[in-house]
């Protein structure tokens, strides 16, 4: 697998990655540990470690699912840079368009779980310093994973966040291959749904029956809910502490949001496989036009 | 055996003032080589060899159609199309490595040859070569794989006279079967023993060998004798040995239009 070694040598070398994936999250966790629970910790009587980890949970998960948004946006330009290259390497070298795929699937997972590992090691302890600064004095492990079965669960939950942003938005670069002049806008495309899917989670109400069938939404819970200890997504990422005490939400079962995760997986990969073999050369010079 | 019949290569939009270049037929056994200058279509018709654009009618090398071709790792080009996989040239040589088999010793031969820094290279951005580099080093790349058929695009543009006569020689050495595209009739004497085609304004002429092409000249009109017969511009010339604009002498077939006006 040396092209999936080099797609993950290429992404940790990568500088701009890890000033946007590493340093950038970061930013926004410390204004998660210092700055927004101001005020909200006073009305938390009881439960107040099941509110710390609940909220360490999602930044985390957060965190876990933008990263291959980003990462991704890097493998574009080297898609649109081989346009040229794959169509000659299918007729005249190794590459087969489901080993090239799967490739581009190891290497983003592994990258993403490196740079979201970096993160979580800064991140858990910070956001345990900013909680107590603000008032909410919890131990340090109120802002680890639930167990070790949790903890395994969150890792295996981003990895198949990563295994379906990466098949997401592999595809919807191949269809983009075609428009090298808005390929920008259209790379920051899965990134916007991602947020725009985090958001309504965290602040709207999802049906519970949809859940499921949304990855953008289900593996977030599923990250959430392996890390807080529930084993399966909440139905809300907001703690409730309504009446000043924790009320864990109700849940959809873990191997519901795995099977819809994975049946998208299939679908989406057979397609880019199905494309891949059909890429033809397109001047990268046409990026320039979008400038 | 590389051999074309009716094919025609879209260049270009017709609004853009694009053409189409066409070849009835092209039988090509051992090497040879594609002349023309620059435009005329003769990279455009190699891409299409190497399978990068469409194409209609039949490009087959050793018996396989190019369109249809899987896995046939005994063909090797070094168009600049193909090179921009990676960022850095040690990523180039890792995805090669990888999906065509290149010989990274062999590779690292091929560079002490052509004088060129081996570490120093493979650590620098492939944007960051300079042309004569960058030429230099698709063609170590192309010719790392030692390929039993090569296409070959200007090897010789941008690289300087002390490393043109090494460059001529691997072009000899590598590869049983192929085609070598350029405009330099300076470098031709080294391929004496080969055909020859022309291209011309999406038109190809020949073949005819490299020896007689380079004692030969261009001449107007139809001529007795003529070892082709070919039209510029809409007018029609003749090559003819002994006489004429001498190819010989003209050094780049750039100067072509040039001369005749």
């Amino acid at each position: 697998m040396g092209f999936a070694k080099f797609l993950v040598k290429s992404a940790l070398r990568n500088r701009s990655m890890w000033f946007w994936g590493v340093f950038f999250i970061l930013f926004w966790i410390a204004l998660g540990a210092y700055i927004y629970p101001k005020g909200a910790v006073n009305i938390i009587q009881y439960g107040a470690a099941d509110v710390a980890r609940l909220y360490t949970a999602d930044w985390l998960t957060w965190a876990a699912i933008y990263m291959p948004t980003g990462v991704m946006v890097g493998y574009l330009y080297m898609l649109v840079y081989s346009t040229g290259a794959v169509p000659y390497l299918i007729r005249f070298g190794r590459l087969r368009p489901l080993k090239y795929l799967l490739s581009y699937y190891v290497a983003m997972t592994a990258s993403s779980l490196i740079f979201t590992a970096v993160v979580a090691a800064i991140a858990i302890p910070m956001m345990w310093h900013g909680l107590n600064y603000n008032g909410l004095h919890v131990p340090i492990d109120s802002v680890l994973p639930a167990s070790a079965a949790g903890a395994l669960g969150f890792v295996g939950s981003a990895a198949l966040g990563a295994v379906f942003t990466t098949s997401f938005m592999f595809l919807v670069f191949l269809l983009a291959l075609r428009m090298p002049k808005h390929t920008t806008r259209i790379a920051f495309i899965p990134m916007v749904i991602y947020f725009a899917s985090y958001y309504s989670y965290l602040y709207g109400v999802v049906p519970r029956d949809a859940i499921a069938l949304v990855p953008f939404v289900s593996l977030v819970g599923l990250g959430v809910g392996t890390y807080a200890g529930y084993g399966d997504a909440p139905t809300q990422l907001m703690p409730d502490i309504s009446y000043g005490r924790f009320a864990a939400p109700p849940t959809v079962p873990a191997w519901q949001v795995a099977a819809g995760a994975l049946a998208w997986i299939a679908a989406l990969a057979a397609l880019s496989v199905a494309i891949i073999g059909r890429i033809r050369y397109e001047s990268p010079e046409l990026l320039r036009a979008e400038m | 055996m590389i051999e074309l019949n009716n094919v025609a290569v879209r260049v270009g939009d017709r609004s853009a003032g694009g053409f189409t270049v066409g070849v009835g037929r092209m039988a090509v056994e051992g090497k040879a080589v594609l002349l023309g200058p620059n435009g005329s279509g003769k990279t455009t018709l190699l891409r299409a060899m190497a399978g990068l654009i469409p194409y209609s009618g039949s490009i087959k090398i050793n018996g396989v159609e190019v369109g249809e071709a899987r896995g046939m790792l005994e063909v090797s080009s070094n168009l600049p199309e193909i090179y921009g996989m990676a960022y850095y040239v040690w990523g180039l040589l890792e995805v090669l490595e990888d999906f065509k088999g290149i010989d990274r010793d062999e590779f690292a031969e091929i560079m002490k040859r052509l004088n060129l820094d081996l570490n120093e290279i493979v650590k620098r951005p492939v944007f960051a070569l300079t042309a004569g580099q960058s030429a230099l080093v698709r063609l170590a790349l192309a010719l790392s794989s030692r390929p039993r058929v090569v296409l070959i695009d200007e090897p010789f543009e941008n690289v300087d006279p002390a490393r043109r006569g090494v460059v001529a020689k691997m072009l000899l050495e590598y590869g049983d079967e192929g085609v070598v595209v350029t405009h330099e009739l300076d470098v031709l004497r080294a391929f004496k023993a080969l055909h020859a085609y022309l291209m011309l304004e999406g038109r190809l002429y020949g073949p005819i060998e490299v020896g007689d092409l380079l004692e030969s000249g261009v001449v107007e009109g139809e001529a007795q004798g003529a070892l082709l017969t070919v039209s510029i511009g809409g007018k029609t010339y003749s090559v003819v040995k002994g006489g004429g604009i001498r190819f010989g002498e003209m050094g780049s077939l750039n100067r072509l239009y040039g001369l005749l006006e």
